[in-house]
């Protein structure tokens, strides 16, 4: 059983102007351990996949259908009581974009630790503290001491981030979900907040769950990566097959759209604009901008299948791919 | 209305929104906001009394008819009639035109100023500013209604005494309210951008800056107008503003008044009525239109 | 073009080679960092460039570096604190108010933030039309039909010429923002992050829109980006800059293939490269950027360099010549000692 199983979750955020069907049957599952990648663009639903998995969703938005079972359980259907006491910040924490914003401003990042730790491990203050140092030393935190006496806005972009991972993991969670951890943050930032992670999870063996739409990130990152179009997983898959030889002409067109040294003429772009969630495409949601697309394509969404093991693919009409290339990996 | 707001912290949804109209949307946003629109609907009807009121009324509201005098509410006099024989339903009515004319000059006019002095303050910034904002800090030293009392004591009583020193006290709240959103909006990029272009800095304060710092004030003048009437009857009540038998909202109270011992509660009651409904349409008004014209409290 | 200079009361400028010349600017900011202390924060600390005629110069580097400053300061929307910036033979910062504002059409800015820089009360053709009203580039009567060839031009159909920005999706109105900053027909155009709001798929698309432009319309563009794949895809010459100096400069090919400097060794050791996958060993540089309040003195990177000696912690560090067009602000590189071979050692060495 993995730890975490996502099936066919929809959320749907409901405006005067219609249902906007954000996820339409999103299907993800994490094993102990594993680090996935979920990769999409603006309007995709990944943030909005990490918020409905722990049920932080604001008004308008709401979960319609499917199950998220962490460990056996559905969590779409605890009550809000259950899920704040056991598994958010405990068995599943969360890390948000934006570090600096996302603590307290007005609480000097040392308190707002051992805070936790009181409350949801029970420590006396004298032992919230000198766990918070120990926690915050694993993170590589130079001066621990110091840093917990400052204030949000007195730290760097990278130093906030690891507090906040500090936050996160203190309380020893199973599964940490990362929205766009290092998105704001300078590249060679991104790249230690990169390498803390992975030794965290050497360490811990904790899962993680990456949302981002940096693809050299979740290259460097992950395990496995899900990529997501408009509300549906396209394409997941280890991170090698995927990225080498990627099935879904979504992924192979959003894999050359990036700029690179030395590309001559103008970089291939996919024409046409991200789908339109209150009306979308009939049948596979990609299909007007598909450069493989048939007529299938325009009546029946097409469901996620095993090509490889371990590869699924939701295409009528996946791209070829030479076998030796798909030997090779 | 751009949806980014309204989704989880951080995200986007991409759909773009068919572009409705300003009315029906407004229309829609009233729908969702009945506290609003009976705001509206009250103000409206003080409107109507105001316009139309003088022509569809029976009475002559200055008709003394000393037979007539202190009769209880009746279907003849829905309102009763007051010392002086005149009928109190047809003064209230009346009197709307005046509250109404005093008010919105007064607001009118502590908007235009405090707004002017608010934007040149916080646009020129320094000794400027500075100079601007302690001369307002005296200004706000003094007791509203102590300040009010002193100028109409000063001027005079009357009506323009009372939309002078309302005025007056209310020129500080607009100050404020226009330097800090000045100095705000003028560090946004597309002030920058309008810089770039090649505005000239007048034409940046008018042309660009201000507009967008019209919302809240416009929701403040709505606001202010529900405190307006009050301090405008407080006036008149004192004495300091209009005089008897002037059909003022005021006024009519304090000649209530003089007849409380006879229990003739009707004559100070419905003027009194009249000015808590007024001050109520303006301030559910204001309010609604705050939400309404905020882009993050609004309905979806 | 010189009838409506004339006419439009611009000075008329002699196709110079160089078209702006930045010459030892300074730009400090006061920050107040204790009740009765002000501090100066040192984000542009002199630095020295020329843009020359139809290249496209990137300006790269990570937060803090400046560059953002410097394209202010360049564009005169910021005067500097000490320093020159001369548009052909003009002295930017010797000029009046009203001097600067007749030359704005001659130098146009493309800005981060698709939609807040864009006047949310102004619909979108209106922004367009402005620079055309305010410098009287066109008949009243044709200001309507520019707007549209304009609009045209960057890609943008007619029907939205009427929308509100906040009716546009990212990418359109940025496109809107550079049909604004073409309108006046610029010699010089600097770019803020055009696209770092943005997602990939359209980022792609603007990246075309702007090659196409560059070779369309022949224009001088400065790209300012902390994204390393855009400037290596996009630009001809590009400076490095770190802490408010600028530490590295020259062609692009050769900066992106040869870096001499340490700090461009290690952002180059972090542009991913065609396969995704490779996880190549980076040149990390330990600790964080320090504060630009109270940069290091002599050489700002010493304190974290791999390759730093007892030299480079006394002596400040200038741009020296390494090669064709080709400058480094470090001593051990101009003179030889280190090159790109040892940063690819290092790496090895450092990574853990």
């Amino acid at each position: 059983m993995s730890l975490l199983e996502v099936s066919d979750l929809r959320t749907s955020f409901f405006l005067r102007t219609g249902e906007l069907r954000v996820l339409d049957g999103v299907n993800i599952d994490i094993d102990e351990g594993e680090v996935l990648g979920l990769v999409g663009e603006t309007g995709s639903g990944k943030s909005v996949t990490a918020y409905s998995i722990i049920r932080l969703l604001k008004q308008p938005g709401r979960i319609v259908g499917g199950e998220v079972r962490w460990r056996g359980r559905d969590l779409v259907t605890l009550w809000e009581s259950e899920l704040e006491q056991e598994i958010r910040g405990k068995e599943i924490a969360m890390i948000f974009q934006n570090p600096r914003e996302a603590l307290n401003p007005v609480i000097t990042v040392g308190r707002q630790l051992t805070q936790v730790l009181e409350i949801r491990r029970g420590m006396s203050k004298r032992e919230a503290r000198l766990e918070a140092i120990k926690i915050v030393k694993s993170l590589h935190i130079s001066d621990p001491e110091s840093r917990l006496n400052s204030h949000p806005h007195q730290l760097s972009g990278g130093m906030a981030q690891r507090i906040m991972i500090s936050l996160a993991l203190s309380c020893e969670p199973r599964l940490l979900i990362a929205d766009e951890p290092t998105t704001g943050l300078d590249v060679t930032t991104q790249y230690q907040i990169v390498q803390l992670l992975r030794e965290l999870r050497d360490r811990t063996g904790m899962a993680i769950l990456i949302i981002t739409h940096d693809l050299a990130l979740a290259a460097q990152m992950c395990d496995r990566v899900a990529v997501l179009y408009a509300g549906k997983i396209a394409e997941v898959g280890r991170t090698e097959y995927l990225f080498r030889s990627p099935r879904h002409p979504y992924t192979k067109a959003l894999l050359a759209s990036r700029p690179r040294l030395g590309l001559k003429g103008d970089i291939v772009t996919i024409p046409g604009n991200v789908a339109n969630l209150m009306h979308p495409p009939g049948g596979c949601r990609f299909h007007p901008r598909c450069p493989n697309a048939l007529s299938i394509c325009s009546e029946f969404q097409p469901p996620l299948e095993q090509m490889e093991p371990g590869q699924l693919v939701a295409c009528h009409n996946p791209v070829v791919v030479h076998q030796e290339a798909a030997a090779s990996g | 209305m751009a949806i980014e707001e309204i989704v989880a912290p951080g995200t986007t949804v991409a759909a773009m929104p068919p572009v409705v109209g300003r009315f029906s949307d407004f229309v829609y946003q009233l729908r969702g906001n009945p506290a609003t629109f009976a705001g509206l609907f009250i103000v409206a009807l003080i409107f109507l009394s105001a316009l139309l009121g003088p022509f569809v009324i029976r009475y002559d509201p200055y008709g003394v008819n000393l037979n007539d005098a202190a009769l209880a509410p009746s279907l003849a006099h829905p309102f009763g009639t007051d010392q002086y024989g005149e009928d109190v339903l047809t003064r209230v009515v009346v009197a709307a035109r005046l509250d109404l004319v005093m008010v919105l000059s007064a607001v009118v006019a502590s908007t235009v100023i405090g707004v002017t002095i608010g934007a040149l303050a916080g646009f020129f910034g320094h000794y400027f500013d500075e100079g601007v904002m302690r001369s307002q800090d005296v200004l706000q030293a003094f007791p509203r209604f102590v300040f009010a009392m002193a100028v109409a004591w000063a001027l005079g009583p009357g009506v323009v005494t009372v939309i002078v020193a309302t005025a007056a006290i209310n020129i500080p709240g607009y100050a404020r309210l226009m330097r800090g959103l000045m100095l705000s909006v003028k560090e946004s990029q597309f002030a920058m951008a309008a810089v770039a272009v090649g505005n000239s800095r007048w034409r940046l304060l008018w042309r660009h800056l201000l507009p967008n710092c019209l919302t809240p004030v416009i929701v403040l003048s709505t606001l202010q107008c529900g405190f307006t009437i009050l301090e405008a009857a407080g006036l008149s009540f004192i004495g300091l503003g209009v005089r008897v038998p002037t059909a003022e909202w005021g006024v009519m109270i304090s000649m209530g008044l003089q007849d409380f011992l006879q229990g003739h509660w009707w004559i100070y009651t419905f003027p009194g009525l009249a000015i808590a409904v007024a001050v109520l349409g303006f301030n559910l008004l204001g309010d609604g239109l705050q939400d309404i014209l905020d882009p993050k409290r609004r309905r979806v | 073009m010189a009838e409506r200079a004339q006419a439009a009361n611009i000075p008329v400028l002699t196709p110079d080679p160089v078209v702006l010349a930045i010459d030892n600017v300074v730009k400090h900011y006061p920050i107040k960092t204790g009740a009765f202390k002000t501090e100066q924060v040192r984000a542009v600390d002199g630095v020295s460039l020329e843009v020359r005629r139809g290249e496209t110069l990137g300006l790269v580097g990570e937060s803090g570096c400046g560059k953002s400053t410097l394209g202010r300061v360049a564009l005169r929307l910021e005067p500097p604190t000490s320093g020159s910036v001369r548009f052909g033979d003009v002295e930017l910062t010797s000029l009046s108010g009203g001097e600067v504002r007749r030359l704005r059409p001659k130098l146009q800015m493309v800005f981060q933030d698709p939609l807040g820089s864009l006047n949310p009360r102004m619909k979108v053709w209106q922004t367009v039309a402005e620079p055309l009203l305010l410098h009287r580039l066109a008949a009243p009567g044709q200001v309507r039909a520019k707007v549209r060839d304009l609009f045209s031009r960057v890609g943008l159909s007619d029907e939205l010429l009427t929308r509100y920005p906040h009716e546009l999706s990212g990418g359109q109105q940025q496109r809107v923002g550079i049909a604004r900053a073409l309108a006046p027909n610029p010699e010089l155009v600097v770019l803020d992050e055009p696209t770092s709001a943005l997602d990939v798929s359209v980022q792609a698309k603007l990246i075309n829109l702007l090659r196409g432009l560059k070779e369309d319309l022949r224009l001088t563009q400065v790209f300012i980006s902390h994204d390393l794949s855009v400037i290596g895809y996009l630009t001809d010459r590009v400076a490095v800059m770190y802490l408010g100096e600028v530490v590295e400069l020259g062609p692009t090919a050769t900066i992106y293939t040869e870096p001499r400097h340490p700090y461009t060794g290690a952002l180059m050791s972090a542009v991913p490269g065609d396969d995704l996958l490779d996880r190549k060993t980076r040149l990390m540089l330990p600790g964080e950027v320090p504060s630009p309040i109270k940069p290091p003195p002599a050489c700002r990177l010493a304190p974290r360099c791999p390759f730093a000696r007892d030299r480079c912690r006394q002596e400040k560090q200038v741009l020296r010549s390494v090669g064709a067009d080709h400058m480094v602000a470090c001593w051990r590189a101009a003179e030889g000692e280190i090159s790109t071979q040892d940063f690819e050692r290092t790496r090895l060495a450092l990574e853990v």
